[in-house]
């Protein structure tokens, strides 16, 4: 792990753009990325984990860096043909170490904010509140690795759209992803804490339904305990 | 097939990652240390691990020259522009790295000639002037005879030197020229034959850089 790469993650997404394109010394970039992105990621996860506190800080602390690394690592192919097809025919290594490096930017936003969640959260935050803020703060990461994935796409045709794409797909896929390795706050009241929940419907039909419901169409069985479209709650993170 | 299946098999995909990387790398820690991350991460890291030489060329041996950071450029958009099409076979990556290696190998060479030529006693002017002197002053036998040699072999020396530089200014113009009609290739269609052509002419100058250098060799 190198802290020069780490400086320039952090103030300098153009040189780490540049040495994406330019295939320089991509197997130090990446490693420091992966390296990176599992301590900026796990850190955040321990923090996500403190709502519930207990077993959940370790579960939570493994499994935002697998759902991260595990979205990363299914839509790589995607990335890669997505490029191709608006112009950049990048070899593989090129788009790894591009994605993996927005993803390490990520990451080390991530967790230069956790101080600010885990005091939120610390401080009382109720359940859905801590949800939205540390959706929040993913999405202010998600801001900064979009700095060296446009970069790194360059200039040219397709570029916006390129990065359009990929968005959609990192959603998609991440969603899911995260959908699969519920919960990470976990909830004060709950007795036991899981590894993962148990398999219940998918990320897009929870969206499909909670879509539904948001203009009064609810598909819930009678008889359920939960208020009617509340399927959040059924299924919170 | 269930979720277990699946991981059983991502983790014999990730050991025959692991395997590949480590007979690949160099011996040390650091071998056993980028296969064994390659067993959970091989979607992540096989890619990069695998093509790890172009690192160790680019980051310890930048080009220095012009004529070599023009052919380096050239080569990396035209293996670019060749990935996923039909010319993919006449420019590959490895293709173009021993390209590079054979660009670094003369300019080796021609930095060592630079700190040789530079040194005291080596100066072509001054060799001339000596022989003049002494053809001047009618020296005759061996005192003539060994100005000369010297005169003449400073005199290679430059010319092997000049030799170089011309060889890799010439070679960054065919290779920017391949570079280009690639790229044409690529979006406008044109023959296989038409690039094999620049593509043959390349490797004829990359092979008598090669051979200049066996040639000179002691």
């Amino acid at each position: 792990m190198s802290a020069v790469t780490i400086d320039e993650l952090l103030r300098s997404p153009a040189d780490i753009a540049r040495r994406c394109r330019e295939d320089d010394g991509l197997r130090e970039l990446t490693l420091t990325s992966l390296a990176a992105l599992a301590v900026g990621t796990a850190a955040f996860g321990a923090v996500l984990g403190t709502f519930r506190g207990e077993l959940q800080v370790v579960f939570s602390s493994l499994k935002v860096p697998l759902a991260f690394l595990a979205t990363l690592a299914l839509c790589m192919p995607a990335f890669a043909s997505i490029a191709a097809a608006f112009g950049r025919p990048w070899a593989a290594r090129t788009m790894i170490a591009l994605v993996l490096a927005s993803a390490a930017r990520a990451a080390l936003v991530l967790l230069a904010l956790s101080p600010i969640l885990w005091l939120a959260i610390d401080s009382g935050l109720p359940y859905h509140r801590a949800v939205l803020l540390s959706a929040a703060v993913y999405g202010l990461a998600g801001l900064a690795a979009l700095g060296v994935l446009l970069r790194g796409l360059g200039e040219g045709p397709g570029r916006a759209l390129t990065a359009l794409a990929f968005i959609a797909v990192f959603l998609a896929v991440g969603g899911q992803s995260a959908w699969i390795f519920r919960p990470y706050l976990g909830r004060p009241a709950q007795e036991s804490i899981p590894f993962v929940r148990d398999t219940e419907s998918t990320f897009a039909d929870s969206i499909f339904t909670t879509a539904r419901s948001s203009v009064g169409i609810y598909d819930e069985p009678e008889g359920m305990e939960d208020e009617p479209g509340d399927v959040y709650r059924r299924s919170a993170p | 097939m269930s979720l277990g299946d699946l991981l059983i098999l991502y983790f014999i995909a990730g050991g025959a990652c692991a395997v590949a990387i480590y007979r690949r790398a160099p011996a040390g820690r650091g071998a056993v240390a980028s296969a064994v991350l390659a067993v959970p991460l091989w979607p992540l890291w096989a890619p990069v691990a695998l093509t790890a030489r172009r690192d160790r060329v680019r980051v310890h041996r930048r080009p220095s020259t012009a004529s070599a950071r023009r052919i380096e450029a050239a080569l990396r958009e035209g293996v670019e522009a060749c990935q996923g099409s039909p010319f993919a076979t006449l420019l590959s990556d490895e293709a173009a790295e021993r390209i590079v290696a054979e660009v670094a190998r003369t300019e080796m060479r021609r930095a060592e000639l630079d700190a040789l030529l530079a040194r005291d006693g080596f100066e072509l002017e001054a060799a001339q002037k000596r022989v003049e002197a002494l053809e001047r002053s009618d020296a005759v036998g061996r005192a003539l005879a060994t100005a000369r040699l010297h005169l003449e072999n400073l005199r290679r020396l430059h010319a092997l030197r000049e030799r170089d530089e011309r060889a890799l200014e010439e070679l960054a113009g065919l290779v920017e020229a391949l570079r280009t009609q690639l790229v044409l290739a690529r979006w406008a269609g044109s023959s296989v034959e038409g690039v094999g052509g620049i593509v043959s002419e390349v490797w004829e100058r990359v092979e008598s850089l090669g051979e200049a250098m066996e040639a000179e060799a002691p």
